[in-house]
């Protein structure tokens, strides 16, 4: 082929997708109008097809060519109204458009599709109605009317000059119709067998408004203007005006960013536009009856994402169709129109672009997601029963799910699901799902506007610049280094900055990176910079040298080398050239190994946690006055820690006490009651703040060491003391528990007893359930000595074979949540589900004061939740709790009220 | 483009041109089909916890593309940079990767058949690198398997 004979060829190829572009979407509108032809609608059908054919037979593209002619015959008789099209009509039609779209894109091969047989079908449409055509009344009145617009159009004359009314028909033919938004790209083809290479010349063009060309034609005649007056003047006196040219630069370049920016912005209806099609065969093939109203079809995307976004969707669709939505004579009996609805409807909502799948199908039943769940092993029985409704339609994302009977190749397979989700994850995006189990189900999917540029913070480490993107910028903090030295806890393993009453967990970017640390001289005389930042459910402090100006940033992919740096989300140019890499705030938390409540919310992940634990963690502070003595306390019991100068401290009555908060903070000090080295001289201590009998207390602790997590391995005898409970060895070193109550109790006993309650009624008995050897004696041992006949059980199994014994009756059940055998929450449900046991109060015990477990366990019918070191307190609600007493007060370690939980 | 992953050797006829640098004492070459460009350039910004010889990525006009120290790639100390250092950009696995060398040289025209497979007392160099020798006047060139060293096991 000549040079030329393949740019016209080209240029044929374009012009004709464009002409068939929209031809699907067409037939579709044609055939639900019923008997009530759109004719000017059926005229743009037939034009675009009769170009095609005038075209290609001048190009001899026999195939297409003859296609062409039988389906424009077709589409004469339509406009002629000589007859209405049925479905198996409109099926050969849509047939037949979509061969051509193969066809065209197949060139300048000879084609796949063999168009016989559509020809074939065709002619057969065409001879039967022009049988009909005799018998209808209408026909020559409307053929006449169809003729005369007909021949405005210039492109009639046959084969002579095809190059100019097949350019015209470019223009004249395709005008943007009045309702649909922007004629839909050729690549959005819902046809199962889709013009793949079209597909392919099309996603390297885009559609743009020419008001958006204009515009940028106009800032680029701007920026002409202003690089003009940049060059002049360099050759100015000491360069005035520089800054003015500079400034007009400036404004310019943003402009024109934006502009171009525009010109990516697609509607989204460009793709949803291809749907009706996808739901009609699909219901069609699976004897269903739907309707598919879309909204929204003018809401912009980045080009991008409407590419990333189309395979989840129709997914989603086909499962509304296929799950979602069920057989008339079902709907029919349920009391439901047999005409099954989809809605399908696209949004902005704060700063996102939101797109819903909302079927009025069947919904989703919680409960079989439960049981499919345990069936396929994906959670214990357990597991699934403790999942809210809510959580378990979310299994439906999980990967191995799939609750079709058999496995069609429509959306069976279990793949589905997760692969929608982790696609739709990648762009930033979320997607949920509501639903009611006979009313149906909506899918929301939320995407960002844009992939390609991002707003985001500059922070730098040493002489590296790092971007984070705003999105994930909760606040930024800058302390000056006599503040931060008080904010932040310095303990070896982690650190945490006291923000507002919370602790935020704290991590310095130049560990996260393994930079080596700059001089600790000098950063304790430098102001603190901390990015608090939140991704998911997840909230934590970054530590970083400086922090410089927000930027709109380009993101650029990091290549295939650097999969397994999990912190880094992509990398990007900044203004003088140098690359800066993105973080990945969601990467750095993982790999810092963030526990607990910080999970993001997923699969009932509530669920796992608890499931499986050997026996209690309790966290505990490590503290020390002299380097080889070293004490603990519990995290739990700690309220606040301060760092103070020690000469803040005063002496009353000789006691030593601070003014804190404007309060005299009475304090305590190991050396109180235990003998110890004597304290070292320094300017600074901390001070443990913690409350009991209704106070705050401090604990002079000199210097902090660590915080560490420790099992329940606590040895109760050798180092007992008053005020030790106990000792416990870490890392071959010796380090002794306090026990702050007992301090309390014996260096100011007269304000224990102004607190508590009064004693037991005689003869009470207390059931309790605690697997730590270790704290079941420490917590016998007091409530034996405040009155209460205390059995003991060895874990939740032993509890309930006590209770199940009806030679006992017991007043009060304490149990530990975390046991073997059988934990706290499984025994309690037992007893509410049990004749005889069902009113027998329950207080349970904890180490980990999270609310989940709070919220669980009113679930499960506990009467009260008590942290399990708070002697006072489980007192109070012991009390309560077997009749008597005041309400007790109820105060989280944190300071804040804890919600009332009971049954 | 001639695709870099052909193996030279399995070329009956015609000639191949190569471009060649060195890393080391070794002298290294290419299809000059696989080389993009050849950049004086050759800092890079670092990537915490990247692979070992990676040296990072650079701006190469508007692109950031990943750096790699062929030297360490090969299993040698690492580069120090000097002025007759180059950035050897090539595309391989549709993406470009710049292979930091010491020295570029000159740019041959090889006679295919000449290729010979690696003699089996040579292990300076690991066997996955290196497709074939072709023995020069005063040195042997080595033709580098790109795609096999940058994965940088």
């Amino acid at each position: 082929m000549s040079l030329e004979e393949q740019e016209i060829l080209k240029e044929f190829i374009v012009e004709a997708t464009e002409h068939l572009a929209d031809i699907e979407n067409q037939l579709l509108v044609i055939e639900s109008a019923g008997s009530e032809i759109d004719k000017e609608l059926v005229n743009q059908v037939f034009r675009a097809v009769h170009s095609v054919k005038g075209a290609a037979g001048f190009l001899h593209l026999e195939g297409i060519s003859a296609l062409a002619h039988s389906f424009e015959n077709v589409l004469n008789l339509l406009r002629n109204g000589t007859f209405l099209p049925q479905a198996c009509d409109t099926d050969v039609m849509l047939r037949a458009a979509d061969a051509l779209k193969t066809l065209i894109g197949e060139l300048p091969g000879q084609g796949s599709v063999d168009g016989t047989r559509l020809i074939a079908e065709l002619e057969t449409i065409a001879d039967r109605s022009t049988d009909r055509g005799a018998a209808q009344g209408m026909a020559s009145a409307l053929s006449q009317a169809a003729t005369n617009s007909f021949e405005e159009t210039p492109n009639e004359s046959g084969t002579e000059a095809m190059s100019e009314p097949w350019q015209t028909a470019g223009a004249t033919a395709y005008p943007a119709p009045g309702k649909a938004s922007h004629p839909a790209e050729p690549s959005a083809s819902g046809s199962p067998t889709p013009a793949a290479a079209a597909a392919n010349a099309s996603e390297a063009n885009i559609r743009v408004a020419v008001t958006v060309l204009d515009r940028l034609m106009n800032l680029a005649g701007e920026l002409v203007l202003s690089r003009n007056q940049l060059l002049q003047t360099v050759d100015q006196p000491e360069h005035r005006g520089l800054e003015a040219a500079a400034a007009s630069l400036d404004h310019v370049t943003s402009k024109l960013q934006e502009a171009i920016m525009q010109t990516r912005m697609q509607p989204i209806g460009n793709l949803l536009g291809r749907f009706p099609r996808v739901v009609r065969d699909l219901s069609a093939k699976l004897g269903k009856h739907c309707e598919l109203t879309i909204e929204g079809k003018e809401v912009e995307v980045d080009k991008s994402i409407i590419e990333a976004i189309g395979d989840p969707l129709t997914h989603l669709i086909r499962n509304a169709v296929d799950h979602g939505l069920e057989a008339p004579p079902v709907r029919s009996a349920a009391g439901k129109r047999p005409l099954g609805s989809i809605r399908l409807r696209a949004y902005h909502q704060a700063g996102k672009v939101c797109v819903e799948i909302a079927d009025d199908g069947g919904g989703i039943d919680p409960e079989k997601i439960r049981r499919k769940a345990v069936e396929k092993e994906i959670l214990t029985e357990d597991q699934a029963r403790r999942l809210s409704d809510r959580e378990s339609i979310r299994l439906i994302f999980h990967a191995g799910f799939s609750t079709a009977e058999k496995l069609s190749d429509v959306s069976g397979r279990g793949v589905g699901m997760d692969v929608v989700r982790s696609n739709v994850e990648k762009l930033g995006g979320t997607v949920d799902v509501e639903s009611s189990v006979g009313s149906g189900t909506t899918i929301r999917v939320s995407l960002p506007l844009t992939l390609a540029i991002i707003p985001s913070m500059i922070v730098s480490v040493g002489n590296q610049r790092f971007a984070i993107p705003q999105a994930n910028i909760a606040e930024l903090v800058r302390l000056r280094p006599q503040e931060a030295a008080k904010r932040i806890a310095f303990v070896k393993s982690g650190e945490v900055l006291r923000l507002r009453g919370d602790l935020l967990p704290l991590l310095r970017l130049t560990r996260v990176l393994g930079m080596e640390k700059a001089d600790d001289g000098d950063s304790r005389r430098s102001p603190v910079n901390v990015i608090v930042l939140e991704t998911g459910n997840l909230r934590y402090g970054l530590l970083v040298d400086g922090i410089s100006d927000s930027e709109e940033i380009v993101v650029k992919p990091l290549g295939r080398h650097f999969k397994t740096c999990t912190f880094l989300a992509g990398a990007t140019i900044l203004g003088d050239g140098r690359v800066a890499l993105i973080l990945d705030v969601a990467g750095i938390a993982a790999s810092a190994n963030f526990l607990g409540s910080a999970e993001p919310e997923e699969e009932g992940d509530a669920a796992h946690r608890g499931a499986s634990t050997q026996g209690d963690r309790h966290s505990i502070l490590i503290f020390r006055s002299d380097p080889s003595e070293s004490f603990a306390i519990p995290m739990e019991l700690v309220s606040r820690i301060e760092r103070i100068r020690t000469d803040q401290i005063e002496f009353v009555g000789g006691r030593e006490l601070l003014i804190y908060r404007g309060e005299p903070l009475p304090l305590l000090a190991v050396e109180d009651l235990v003998k110890v080295k004597p304290r070292p001289q320094s300017p600074y201590l901390h001070v443990i703040v913690f409350n009991t009998a209704d106070r705050d207390i401090g604990l002079v602790a000199p210097e902090l060491d660590d915080i560490r997590e420790v099992t329940s391995q606590i040895d109760g005898a050798t180092f007992r003391q008053p005020g030790v409970s106990g000792s416990i060895t870490i890392e071959g070193r010796l380090v002794r528990l306090v026990d702050v109550f007992e301090m309390v109790e014996r260096i100011h006993p007269q304000w224990v007893e102004q607190s508590s309650p009064a004693g037991a009624e005689p003869g009470t008995r207390v059931l309790l359930a605690e697997d730590s050897h270790f704290f079941r004696g420490q917590l016998a041992t007091f409530l034996t000595s405040a009155g209460y006949e205390v059995h003991e059980a060895d874990d939740g199994q032993e509890a309930w074979q006590i209770l199940q014994d009806a030679a006992h009756s017991f007043d009060l059940l304490i149990t530990d949540i975390e046991m073997p055998h059988m934990n706290g929450f499984e025994l309690c449900e037992r007893i509410r589900r049990s004749e005889t046991l069902r009113g027998l109060p329950v207080l349970a015990l904890t180490s980990l004061s999270s609310d989940d477990n709070a919220q669980r366990g009113k679930e499960c019918g506990f009467n009260d939740y008590q942290v399990k070191m708070h002697r006072d307190h489980l007192l109070r609600s012991v009390h309560q709790l077997t009749g008597g007493g005041p309400t007790p007060v109820k105060r989280r370690a944190g300071g804040r009220p804890l919600q009332e939980v009971r049954s | 483009m001639i695709n870099a992953m052909e193996p030279a050797q399995q070329r009956q006829h015609g000639d191949l041109q190569i471009a060649t640098f060195r890393a080391g004492r070794m002298l290294l070459g290419i299809d000059i089909g696989a080389v993009q460009e050849i950049n004086r350039d050759t800092e890079a910004t670092p990537v915490p916890h990247a692979a070992r010889g990676v040296r990072g990525v650079m701006n190469l006009r508007g692109e950031v593309v990943t750096v790699v120290d062929l030297r360490a790639a090969l299993g040698m100390e690492p580069i120090k940079t000097d002025r007759n250092s180059r950035n050897v950009i090539v595309n391989v696995g549709g993406e470009l990767t710049g292979m930091c060398v010491d020295q570029v040289a000159d740019i041959l025209t090889l006679d295919a058949s000449s290729i010979a497979p690696l003699p089996r007392n040579l292990d300076a160099v690991d066997r996955r690198y290196v497709l074939g020798v072709y023995p020069l006047e005063t040195e042997i060139l080595l033709l580098l398997n790109v795609e096999s060293v940058l994965e940088l096991n």
